[in-house]
Order: structure tokens, then C-alpha cells, then sequence
């Protein structure tokens, strides 16, 4: 029988990944839907809107591949 | 007393230096208002300007976006590939060589072979070979290896060897000859390791398709406006080495901080003689041969950066030459459909490099040209997004920077970056037109004669 206290260590996990990224992302959204939302709304010329989807788009991808890191890292 | 004076001025200097940097910027940035007016509305020759600047900026701006949003797959690269050899982790400790090639280097030499002895890595034997120098590095390492003998710390050993002058190429391949590691390693005279350093570049080796991997450089001696500027510069393109290591493009092992498995040279030969780059040279053929570089951003290695302009132009016609007798040499390599070949070095990267040195010399005129149309249209859009975009590229590089922390003063020269860059480009521009001309002259270049300088201990403290 298993002891009461040894407590399955991936529901904690989990738990807490999903805490985490709860925690991280609506932040991390703000400055990408600043950008998305300027995209939309400027009137002005095409530098501004090119450097609005450069910008954003490349925190995207620092922010796919960060989290994939940290899940493949937690996951080894 | 006159040393602190001097470094008092010096101080001064760059305090009105980089002040004058961010006057420049912010003159561009506070244009629009500072002038209160509306842009021009462009007609006749400006609406072509505006294009011509548009199709540049379009072209980089494509260059800069690819790398910048291969990059950060790097680390999920590195995860995946440590998963999957997690079990060899453990047990695999190659035996690694690492070959320190000196050519009057009395300066920085014995901080070298001392780093090398504090890595944690101990598996591990040093071969210095002193390519015939005529300053008293012979005697300096000769009494330090005494030392180190009496001292009875032997678990990493020392080799050394004294030639005539034959060249760098010629210096490395008497070091591979003596060298008994699986692992070969090369640095330069002049570098610290860091403790770490050696054992980050095995670990890379424990996938066994990796045949070469390629250390993380960086400016030892940032106390200088040249140093902080080379330091800059190598953070932004070791940072793209990231998104080479991801498309598996990598083409340059810098001789600073290189590890070849011993099965390279067996099966492509060694160092080329010849060359005066013989590590793009070498990089060149293993890719080439199909073979599999990584990168090691954790494996951090400091260099000694040109201490003035004069040693700077130098160093840049080197690198420059020698890329283009690389390019020259290996030319089948450009557009090749080989299968073992990685179609997007050939048909991409290698172009994209060329195009690179196209770009350079329109880059010094194309700046001028640009500043000149955001004055005369009060249409300010096109530079202040230029500096937007270096700006954020530098701060994204900076905030995934490898070394342990990022001193405050590198964040706040992001936004003046762009023009820290243009003294390089300028520098850049001339060893261009140089390499140029001496490679049409066919003229001889051999190892480099520059004022040596070492690292300095301000600088090492911040990451060490």
C-alpha cells in the first residue's frame, strides 16, 4: 500500500506549470496585443506597422520557444 | 599619479563620447517635435529616396528578422538533444586536447594556460606550441611549466614545443599531431576559459552526429569605447550563431574557441597552411563534408578585442581576406544540390553572407542618405524605426545573453547602438576595399602584428 504522504510528484507538477504559465502569460500578451492593436489602428506610414509585426512576432517566438524549453527541461 | 590622470581623462572622454551619441540619438528621436511640423508631402525625387530607402532597410530588415526568429529555437534544440542522450550523460568523459598556438603573445599567454588549469574539466591535456617567438614568452612558459611540475598538481597536463616560425595553420597542425584527445580543442594565445567552458563543449559531443562545435567568444577588455564597441558586436553575432546552430548553417569556428572530434582531421585533413583564415577554412570543408556543427553558447571563452583603430582594421582585413579566399576556394559549395550538403547553407547562408559584404559598402552612404531625408521631408518614420529595431534586437540578445549577468551599463547602450555600429561598419568598409585590392594583387597577409593589450581583470570580474 502506498504511504499517505508520498504524494504523486507530477500532480504537483502539472499544478504548478499550469499556475505558472496562468501567471506569465496575460502579461506577456499585453505588449504583443499593443503591438497587434497599433498594427491595426495606425494610420500612419509602413515603417511603423513593419517594426509593429517584427517586434511582435519575434517575441512570439522567444515566447514559444522559452516555453517549450521550460517544458521539455521539466519533462526530463 | 600619471596613470590615474590618464585614467581620469580617458573617462572624461568617453563620458563626452557617449553623451554625444545620445544627443545624436535623441535628435532624431525628439525630430518630429522639435521641428513641430507635419511631414512634407514627397514629390518628385523623394518618393523614389523613400522607395530606394524602403527596398534597403526591407532587404536587412528580412536578413535580421530570419535569424532573429531561428534564434530562440536554439535552447529547444538543446533540450530535446539533452533528453534524448540524457542516459549517456553520465558515464561519457573523452579525453580532450586543447592546443594553444602563441606567436609572441608574452602578455597574455600564462593567463591562458592558468584558466585552462582551473577548468573543472580535468580530463584534459594543454599543448602549447610557440610558433618561433622573439619575445620572452619561451622562457615565461618554460619556467611556468617547471613550476607547475614541482608543484605536483599534474592531473592536467602540459606539452610544449618550440618551432620556427611556420604560421598559424602550420602551429595548430604540430599541436593536432602531438595531441593524444578524442576532443581536439583550439584557443587562441590571448583568451581566458571560462572554469566551465570545457566541460560544456563535451557535453555537445555526447550526440555522436556533432563533429564539431563552435565556443561562445567574448571581449575580455571592455574598459575602452573600442572594447565595449567589439563587445557589442560579438554579443549581436554569436547571438545569430544560435540560429545557425538551429539550421544546422553554421560555416565559421572561430580559432578562438573550437572542438573538433580527432575523426575531423582523419577524414578532411588538418589546418590549411596556406589560408590566413585556416579556421573558416576548416569550418568550410567540414560542413562541406556534411558533418554536423554545433554550438556551445554556455561555453564561454574571453578574447582580447583590438585595442585601437589601427589594430581593429587589421584584424577586420584578416577575417575579410581570408573569408573571400575561403569563399574562392570552396566556391562549388555556393548553390550546391549535394545531398549530403544542407541546402539552406548553400542556396541561403552562404549568399546571404555575400550580400552581406554588397550591403556593407552602400551601408556608410545609405545612413548619410537617410538622414538627410528625414531632415529635408520632416519625415523622421524610417529612422527612428531603424533605431527601434536595432535597439530591440540588442535588448532581446542582452536579456538571453549566456554569461551569468549583463552589466547595467551594456542595457544602456542599446539605444545608441546603432551608431556604435557605424564606426565598425566604416572599419569594415575600408578592410573591405582592402581585402579587395590584395586579393586582385594577390598580396601575402601572415600572422597579425597588433598592439597587445590582454584582457583586463574590470572587465573578466563582470562575467567570471
Amino acid at each position: 500500500m502506498t504511504p499517505r504522504t508520498e504524494v504523486n510528484p507530477y500532480d504537483y507538477g502539472t499544478n504548478k506549470k499550469i499556475f505558472t504559465l496562468g501567471l506569465v502569460f496575460p502579461w506577456l500578451l499585453v505588449p504583443i496585443g499593443y503591438s497587434i492593436y497599433l498594427i491595426a489602428t495606425s494610420d500612419v506610414g509602413g515603417p511603423y506597422k513593419m517594426i509593429s509585426i517584427f517586434i511582435s512576432t519575434i517575441i512570439y517566438a522567444n515566447l514559444a520557444a522559452g516555453l517549450s524549453t521550460y517544458y521539455l527541461n521539466k519533462h526530463n | 599619479m600619471h596613470t590615474t590622470n590618464k585614467t581620469y581623462n580617458y573617462t572624461i572622454f568617453k563620458a563626452v563620447l557617449y553623451g554625444l551619441l545620445y544627443l545624436c540619438t535623441a535628435a532624431i528621436l525628439f525630430g518630429p517635435l522639435m521641428f513641430n511640423a507635419q511631414p512634407v508631402e514627397l514629390t518628385g525625387v523623394f518618393v523614389y529616396v523613400r522607395l530606394f530607402i524602403l527596398v534597403c532597410a526591407g532587404a536587412l530588415l528580412a536578413k535580421y528578422y530570419f535569424y532573429m526568429m531561428a534564434a530562440p529555437w536554439y535552447s529547444v534544440g538543446q533540450a530535446l538533444a539533452r533528453n534524448r542522450f540524457r542516459t549517456r550523460a553520465g558515464i561519457y568523459n573523452p579525453k580532450i586536447s586543447v592546443i594553444v598556438p602563441a606567436w609572441n603573445e608574452q602578455i597574455g599567454i600564462l593567463r591562458t594556460i592558468k584558466s585552462l588549469l582551473e577548468s573543472t574539466y580535468r580530463n584534459t591535456e594543454i599543448v602549447i606550441i610557440n610558433d618561433g617567438s622573439t619575445d620572452d614568452s619561451d622562457m615565461l612558459i618554460r619556467n611556468f611549466i617547471k613550476a607547475y611540475a614541482a608543484s605536483g598538481k599534474s592531473d592536467i597536463t602540459i606539452q610544449y614545443q618550440y618551432q620556427v616560425n611556420s604560421g598559424k595553420g602550420a602551429a595548430l597542425n604540430a599541436g593536432v599531431a602531438r595531441a593524444s584527445g578524442d576532443i581536439i580543442v583550439t584557443i587562441d594565445a590571448d583568451c581566458v576559459i571560462h572554469p566551465e567552458a570545457l566541460a560544456h563543449f563535451v557535453k555537445q559531443f555526447i550526440d555522436p552526429t556533432v563533429m564539431a562545435v563552435v565556443g561562445n567568444v567574448r571581449i575580455g577588455n571592455t574598459n575602452s569605447f573600442l572594447g565595449t564597441l567589439q563587445y557589442l558586436e560579438f554579443l549581436f553575432s554569436f547571438y545569430f550563431k544560435k540560429a545557425d546552430a538551429a539550421l544546422n548553417t553554421i560555416y565559421i569556428i572561430g580559432g578562438a574557441a573550437g572542438a573538433y572530434r580527432r575523426e575531423v582531421f582523419e577524414r578532411i585533413g588538418l589546418f590549411s597552411t596556406t589560408n590566413i583564415t585556416e579556421d573558416i577554412d576548416l569550418s568550410v570543408r567540414v560542413q562541406k563534408a556534411g558533418m554536423k556543427i554545433q554550438y556551445a553558447a554556455d561555453a564561454i571563452v574571453y578574447t582580447e578585442g583590438a585595442g585601437d583603430l589601427k589594430s581593429l582594421v587589421k584584424q577586420r582585413l584578416r577575417w575579410k581576406r581570408g573569408r573571400f579566399e575561403t569563399f574562392r576556394l570552396h566556391r562549388e559549395l555556393f548553390f550546391s544540390v549535394a545531398q549530403h550538403q544542407n541546402k539552406l547553407l548553400t542556396w541561403l547562408v552562404l549568399p546571404l553572407a555575400v550580400f552581406g559584404d554588397i550591403q556593407l559598402g552602400f551601408e556608410v552612404f545609405f545612413l548619410i542618405i537617410l538622414y538627410a531625408f528625414a531632415y529635408m521631408t520632416h519625415d523622421f518614420s524610417l529612422f527612428l524605426s531603424a533605431i527601434v529595431v536595432v535597439s530591440f534586437m540588442f535588448a532581446v540578445q542582452m536579456m538571453f545573453d549566456d554569461t551569468r549577468r549583463i552589466h547595467l551599463r551594456f542595457y544602456l547602450l542599446a539605444p545608441i547602438g546603432w551608431l556604435m555600429f557605424y564606426v565598425t561598419t566604416i572599419v569594415e568598409v575600408d578592410a573591405l576595399v582592402k581585402s579587395l585590392w590584395g586579393f586582385a594583387r594577390k598580396s601575402e597577409l601572415r600572422w597579425q602584428r597588433w598592439q597587445r593589450v590582454g584582457c583586463d581583470d574590470h572587465s573578466l570580474a563582470l562575467h567570471l
